[in-house]
């Protein structure tokens, strides 16, 4: 037997388990540069609000019945996901976390299922403030199937264990809410008079297979309660890494795209470290207006394969410096002119910092720039980001300048437990 | 014996059907389809001295039967005939006649 385990609205649920008075209001958490609402409390969606509705749009009407909006928060939710998983480890032998808000937890021998389940719910209520739902079932798939029935089970659980459970739970579940079916094949099989994942359960497999591919013949296995998807423990490491951002307006101005690349470098640089890679490949990339159909397009990009991966904030905007001049250069010498509305660093070929290969009589040392890295990232760490940057950039830091590079946070909630200044006082 | 295989889209209640139509090969001039959908073969449909005789499949899953008993009306088998007739008749040369 398999779990999975979710969040209810988990951003939304974040913010009313750090603010005792937010219980009862409804609120939401929106997605990057404040754009649209994706998660919503109960009391939220009671008020008929619904996912991805622009917040510029719906504002209006939602903020004089009560509704509070907050911009997305992600390092506290990862905190906070940390939290939920190792709560919810406790409880089982083996956990995947699947999501930020969701994990996969080995149920494989426990005979209590039905007072377990309400138990783990109600602990992690109880330490971390958060609603949770538990789906049981033999399968992933029907795991899924029982967490979206849960959703209508004033329990919050729903278990299946046997095959009379399954063949009633797959009744009560259209294909397009399913688990690996997208909207296309949702659609598809919807032509084909497959609208249930019971009658999806007993469709012939050659015609799954021909129709949905292997990845359909493995839900529809799963379906029947036929194990095809493992439980995953160690995930498999990153293998991009990568930082951009649409300008406010479009530009053309070299100095304001070497800026940018600068800093975008330079975040790249500390992502890498902390996930404690190194970088073999970097490519550094422009984009104009495609929607702006009107004026000449330009997509240019450098890429640059390394001998030996880095992570260190002065090689990796060395190199996002020297793509954005050489595509200013090119531009020159053919005598021409892009307003450019993105850029783009990203790496990629990631390696583990301590496999990276070093390359006989390479004149290469990374060494000290390694170490200067390490040492303004502590000081940024406990003085705030940016204190130590780029001359160029010291401009785009100030805070008036901000929201031309970093995303935009009209509603932003305090960092309770990732920064140590913003930390609650107790008085 | 399998004698012809050909799949039909249908405008039907609203919303588009995909259909694979089989025609089984017989000697006594009656000719016999089968409608499979989603893999399934919901219904024969056999032709004979100009007239139709429609079934469902006795032996369904009872999921699919539950559907199929839903989705086969007097509609859809009016429907069918004429886009089995328009496709032989019209691209074939193996006339419904």
């Amino acid at each position: 037997m398999v779990a999975i385990a979710d969040c209810v609205g988990f951003y939304a649920a974040w913010h009313q388990s750090t603010e005792p008075w937010l219980q009862g209001v409804p609120v939401v958490s929106l997605s990057n540069n404040d754009g649209c609402m994706i998660a919503l409390s109960p009391e939220a969606k009671a008020l008929g609000a619904s996912r991805t509705e622009p917040w510029h749009f719906v504002m209006d009407k939602y903020v004089p019945l009560g509704m509070v909006a907050y911009s997305s928060n992600y390092r506290e939710y990862q905190a906070m996901n940390k939290r939920l998983m190792k709560i919810l480890a406790r409880f089982v032998p083996r956990l995947e976390t699947y999501s930020i808000d969701e994990c996969w937890m080995d149920m494989s021998g426990v005979q209590n299922l039905s007072t377990l389940v309400p138990f783990i719910i109600n602990e992690t209520k109880k330490l971390t403030g958060i609603q949770i739902r538990i789906g049981v079932a033999p399968t992933k798939t029907l795991a899924k199937v029982a967490i979206h029935l849960a959703k209508q089970d004033p329990t919050n659980s729903f278990i299946i264990n046997n095959q009379s459970e399954i063949d009633t739970a797959l009744q009560r579940v259209a294909v397009e809410d399913m688990w690996n079916v997208g909207r296309q094949y949702a659609n598809m099989l919807h032509r084909n008079g497959i609208h249930t994942a019971a009658r999806l359960a007993i469709t012939p497999e050659w015609w799954v297979r021909k129709k949905m591919t292997v990845v359909g013949w493995r839900t529809q296995q799963e379906l029947r309660g036929n194990v095809c998807l493992k439980l995953v423990e160690v995930m498999d490491p990153k293998k991009n890494i990568g930082v951009g951002r649409s300008f406010k307006k479009t530009t053309s101005d070299a100095q304001q795209l070497i800026d940018a690349s600068t800093f975008y470098g330079y975040r790249l640089a500390e992502k890498l470290r902390e996930e404690k890679l190194v970088a073999t490949v970097l490519q550094v990339s422009l984009r104009t207006n495609k929607w702006k159909v009107d004026t000449a397009q330009h997509q240019p990009r450098r890429i640059f394969h390394l001998d030996t991966g880095i992570n260190n904030m002065i090689d990796v905007t060395r190199y996002a410096r020297h793509a954005i001049k050489s595509i200013i250069d090119e531009n020159l010498r053919n005598k021409v002119s892009y307003k450019y509305m993105k850029i783009e660093v990203f790496a990629s070929g990631l390696l583990p910092e301590n496999e990276n290969q070093i390359v006989i009589n390479d004149s290469y040392a990374a060494g000290s720039k390694n170490r200067l890295s390490r040492v303004i990232d502590d000081i940024n760490l406990q003085m705030g980001k940016g204190k130590v940057c780029f001359a160029n950039n010291l401009k785009a830091w100030k805070h008036d300048n901000l929201e031309a590079y970093i995303m935009r946070q009209q509603y932003p909630s305090p960092k309770y437990f990732t920064d140590w200044n913003e930390s609650p006082l107790l008085r | 014996m399998l004698f012809n295989t050909f799949n039909i889209e249908l405008q039907y209640r609203g919303t588009l059907c995909e259909l694979d139509i089989r025609e089984a090969y017989t000697s006594d001039g009656t000719r016999n389809f089968e409608i499979i959908q989603g893999g399934i073969c919901i219904l024969l449909m056999m032709f004979k001295n100009g007239l139709w005789s429609v079934y469902i499949v006795d032996d369904l899953h009872p999921v699919a039967k539950q559907d199929t008993e839903m989705f086969v009306t007097d509609e859809l088998i009016e429907l069918l005939t004429q886009a089995i007739k328009t496709y032989l008749d019209c691209l074939t040369g193996n006339k419904l006649s």
